[in-house]
């Protein structure tokens, strides 16, 4: 069971940041990045497999391949801040949060755009 | 239903059905995304490309046209002409079934007239008449062929030779009133009445 380890990674991290976080302040953030790489990792193919499952499902409905890939990397693009994010705001580093924040909704859209302009286009094709 | 309306329905089966694929995806999507910030970003794309799926069936129906004119008239024209083929056949039908039963009448109208006039066990009558409806002269009786059965004169009276003779005068010249009669009644000749004993 994947979720015992990664609670007890979980919980272990914990208990070593407690331990760690006033005195070194610089080796609990990197301890905190390991566990989140760790946990990450173990979850991996969990995620493939969930992935292979959705694209099935998206050839069945008939949707473009090119959209689901889309979402698929906005949704990773949204894990990825989210990670840095949380990282940051562990280290105090509210401004660098920000940043990574902004960055990943700027990506976001940027990678939404093709959708966005086929969206459009296929509404201006309909009207007469 | 038409190959055509068949056509439709699994096209718009197969419509329906891709919508209910993409809710699911787009459901299991939204459980991906992380709880943050990011999440009502990710909800847009989602929602964007769901409608780019659900518009593109309807899109394709909007880019061939609708010729809605040319639809009818093909369906009225090829109802028009079956409906009209249908009637016909009806008609021919139908104009068969008078002829029968105006036959039918007629033969047994003549038939009663002439058991009323003779006494005989039965009578078969066969007519020819002109039996075209549009014909002027439908109806008009050209032949008559009348069968009289197990006359019971003949029966109860089994005599002598001479009294067969006068019977069988008295007969003749019975069928001749008969023949006047039906002839006079139906306008036939003479010649075209033949009656015939058994």
């Amino acid at each position: 069971m994947e979720i015992i380890q990664i609670v007890a990674i979980g919980i272990i991290c914990v208990i070593i940041l407690s331990l760690f976080r006033e005195n070194f302040e610089d080796v609990a953030i990197i301890i905190s990045l390991s566990a989140s790489i760790l946990i990450f990792f173990i979850i991996i193919p969990k995620i493939s497999n969930i992935i292979t499952v959705l694209n099935t499902i998206a050839d069945k409905s008939g949707i473009n391949s090119i959209y689901v890939k889309t979402i698929l990397k906005i949704i990773g693009v949204a894990y990825i801040a989210e990670l840095g994010v949380q990282i940051s705001n562990d280290a105090d580093e509210k401004n660098i949060a920000t940043k990574i924040e902004l960055a990943g909704k700027i990506i976001i859209i940027f990678l939404s755009l093709p959708i966005i302009i086929a969206l459009v286009d296929t509404i201006v094709s309909i009207l007469p | 239903m038409n190959i055509k309306g068949l056509n439709c329905l699994e096209a718009v089966k197969s419509w329906i059905i891709q919508i209910a694929y993409i809710s699911i995806l787009a459901i299991i999507f939204e459980l991906l995304i992380p709880s943050s910030s990011m999440k009502k970003y990710v909800k847009v794309v989602i929602g964007l490309t769901i409608m780019i799926a659900i518009i593109n069936p309807v899109l394709g129906f909007f880019k061939n046209g609708i010729n809605i004119n040319n639809a009818l008239e093909r369906e009225y024209n090829y109802n028009s002409v079956d409906i009209s083929g249908m009637t016909k056949q009806a008609e021919i039908e139908r104009n068969k079934l008078i002829v029968d039963e105006y036959k039918k009448r007629l033969n047994d109208q003549i038939k009663e007239r002439i058991l009323s006039m003779i006494n005989a066990s039965d009578v078969e009558v066969e007519s020819s008449i002109v039996d075209d409806l549009n014909d002027k002269s439908f109806g008009l009786v050209k032949e008559i062929h009348i069968i009289i059965i197990n006359n019971k004169n003949e029966i109860s009276n089994s005599g002598s030779i001479s009294i067969n003779v006068s019977k069988s005068n008295e007969k003749t010249s019975e069928f001749d009133d008969i023949k006047n009669d039906i002839s006079k009644f139906y306008n036939v000749p003479l010649k075209n009445i033949t009656i015939e004993e058994r």
